[in-house]
């Protein structure tokens, strides 16, 4: 049993090795692999065109796709099993309208420090939204009595409200505002670098650690509530914790790439699929399915039409949501 | 060790403002035999079981031998106590060894005594115990009803709780199952387990029950062997309904209900 997990995440490794292979080589500017090797090789022939292409674009956003599948996915596996939903993700709770709205108040209002560029006031705005509407689900979390179902209708309530808020400032909004506001609600790689990359590989290693180390909890928690507890689990603690490192991962990504809807549902679902909910492997395997996943939608924004880079969230969207319908079907049909 | 008995005193529980229990005294319950809990529809029972696991608020006392369990924190209380649900939820991605293994090592006490492989081998063996060690290997989501609930209880017992609670263990469960379930139970309280078990079907607690506890309105009403609190009067007086109690052999009875108590309303 543990041997054919240990498989199943190999294979995903190795998928995503190759799929972030073909997301670099793949491109507006026709480079042959041979290039692109060439150029990776050679990262002291700093300022010759392919060297640039590669280092500074190609690269950091095919990092860049895979870390935000991972944070977003491995993000959704812990909320749906913490809250008990299959429909829980960092999007259904409403935090990733948060951040948006967040980045939206900061485009239109202009908001700016000294010294500060002002893109990363944006990220950061949109950051602390997407953290504060956790907050708030978390003292849902504290001083509710019911079940989880309760957090689930306020995160819906969450995300209309802040998908209203937004709205209304996209009515405001000037056209050059509006412009830039494109970017976050339809989610697009396009301004990753590496300084980001940096940022949200750092989270992601830091998080990580201390998911799996609940992984006997939150696995528990699937036989239910109650006797969860019975056994000891204190769940009201472990889905604070839980919500503490969703909120972490989700801010970070969407306050880099804009809204990914579909990753941190379907990711866990396929990682389900593929290796059922002992969740220390559940968890990695998420991970796994969702930075594949972000991968395959990267190498798609950009091959659908070449020479037109699609925002990825598009792509996840027309792309994946068909897909996870299929394989839920499919599944259906199975049992 | 000779396991100690359970005294409930004045023992209040509830959701909320909302109290279902109230002053509620009972015991001694003892190991070595059923204790069923019966009663009609929101008579308290669960409330009371639940109360008992430490998952509503009470107050009031507890005390299993010297300790008080009102004072424990739910970590400890969790290597004596555990509480089997009425069902395991739907669609989960488990099979029965994980179910059991992350029962055993979910504990914050648990997993840091023993290693993994001891946990594993005590799983499996739990599993033997309750006769499903062929389903080891199987999803939750595809067994059976009966399944299920053997897989359940095994979770439950994996932790060797000195105090077992078991809300409607039998609920879902056709004939063979209910006998397979209630035997198994009633072997787990011969080994010197405090077991309290509510129970909507009084013909198997009349069956199974060393104790029943009769409750209505968050009251015991009746306490003792069935025969002592099983009577036509009482269920006349909290179910309403015309009763008799039938002999059938073997020392055993069953209980036939006529019709409502005339006068009472059909709601």
């Amino acid at each position: 049993m543990v041997r054919r997990r240990m498989v199943v995440l190999a294979a995903l490794a190795a998928g995503i090795a190759v799929t972030s292979c073909i997301d670099i080589v793949t491109g507006p500017s026709d480079l042959t692999i041979a290039d692109v090797i060439r150029a990776i090789f050679q990262p002291g022939a700093d300022n010759t065109p392919l060297s640039v292409i590669v280092w500074q674009v190609r690269m950091p956003y095919a990092v860049m796709a895979l870390l935000v599948g991972a944070a977003l996915s491995l993000a959704g596996a812990e909320m749906q099993t913490t809250l008990n939903n299959p429909l829980a993700s960092p999007f259904t709770l409403g935090m990733s309208s948060a951040a948006i709205f967040g980045a939206a108040l900061a485009i239109v209002l202009n908001i700016s420090l000294p010294g500060v560029p002002a893109n990363w006031i944006v990220s950061a705005n949109a950051f602390v939204f997407a953290f504060g509407s956790v907050l708030l689900l978390q003292s849902v979390v504290r001083s509710r009595e019911g079940g989880s179902e309760t957090l689930v209708l306020f995160g819906i309530a969450l995300f209309f409200t802040f998908n209203a808020l937004v709205s209304v400032v996209q009515f405001l909004a000037s056209e050059q505002a509006l412009q830039q506001l494109v970017f976050w609600t339809m989610g697009s790689l396009s301004r990753a670098n590496w300084d980001r990359v940096g940022m949200l590989a750092v989270v992601v290693a830091v998080v990580t650690p201390f998911s799996l180390a609940a992984s006997w909890q939150l696995t528990a928690l699937r036989l239910g509530e109650d006797r969860a507890r019975s056994f000891g689990v204190n769940v009201a603690r472990v889905q604070f914790l839980s919500l503490m490192r969703i909120s972490l991962l989700t801010a970070t990504a969407v306050s880099f790439v804009g809204t990914i809807a579909f990753v941190g549902l379907v990711g866990p679902h396929i990682a389900r699929m593929l290796i059922g909910e002992d969740h220390r492997f559940f968890l990695p395997a998420s991970a796994f399915t969702g930075a594949l996943v972000l991968s395959l939608a990267s190498i798609a924004s950009k091959a659908i039409i070449p020479g037109v880079l699609i925002p990825i969230g598009l792509v996840t969207a027309l792309i994946g949501v068909p897909f996870f319908v299929a394989l839920l079907l499919g599944r259906g049909a199975r049992t | 060790m000779t396991p100690a008995a359970l005294m409930i005193s004045d023992l209040t529980a509830g959701y909320g403002a909302r109290k279902v229990v109230r002053n509620l005294s009972l015991g001694p319950i003892e190991p070595g035999r059923i204790t069923a809990l019966v009663g009609p529809n929101g008579a308290g029972k669960s409330t009371l079981l639940r109360a008992l696991a430490g998952l509503l608020p009470a107050t009031g006392s507890l005390r299993l031998g010297d300790r008080e369990l009102l004072a424990l924190p739910l970590r400890d209380r969790s290597t004596i106590v555990t509480f089997m649900p009425q069902t395991l939820p739907q669609r989960v991605g488990l099979t029965v060894l994980e179910g059991v293994i992350s029962a055993l090592r979910a504990s914050p006490l648990a997993a840091q005594t023993e290693s993994g492989r001891a946990i594993e081998r005590r799983a499996i063996a739990t599993l033997e115990r309750v006769g499903i060690v062929d389903l080891a290997l199987s999803t939750l989501d595809h067994l059976s009803g009966g399944e299920r609930q053997l897989a359940s209880l095994a979770q439950a017992i994996a932790r060797e709780p000195a105090l077992l609670l078991l809300d409607e263990p039998t609920s879902a469960l056709d004939l063979r199952h209910q006998v397979v379930v209630m035997g198994l139970v009633h072997q787990l309280a011969e080994e010197g387990r405090i077991v309290v078990v509510v129970l909507h079907d009084l013909n198997l607690a009349v069956r199974w029950a060393g104790q029943v506890v009769v409750l209505d309105q968050g009251r015991a009403v009746a306490v003792g062997s069935a025969a002592e609190a099983i009577t036509p009067e009482v269920l006349g007086r909290v179910y309403g309904v015309d009763a008799r109690i039938e002999p059938i052999g073997n020392g055993r009875s069953q209980i036939v209900v006529e019709g409502l108590v005339a006068g009472t309303p059909h709601a």
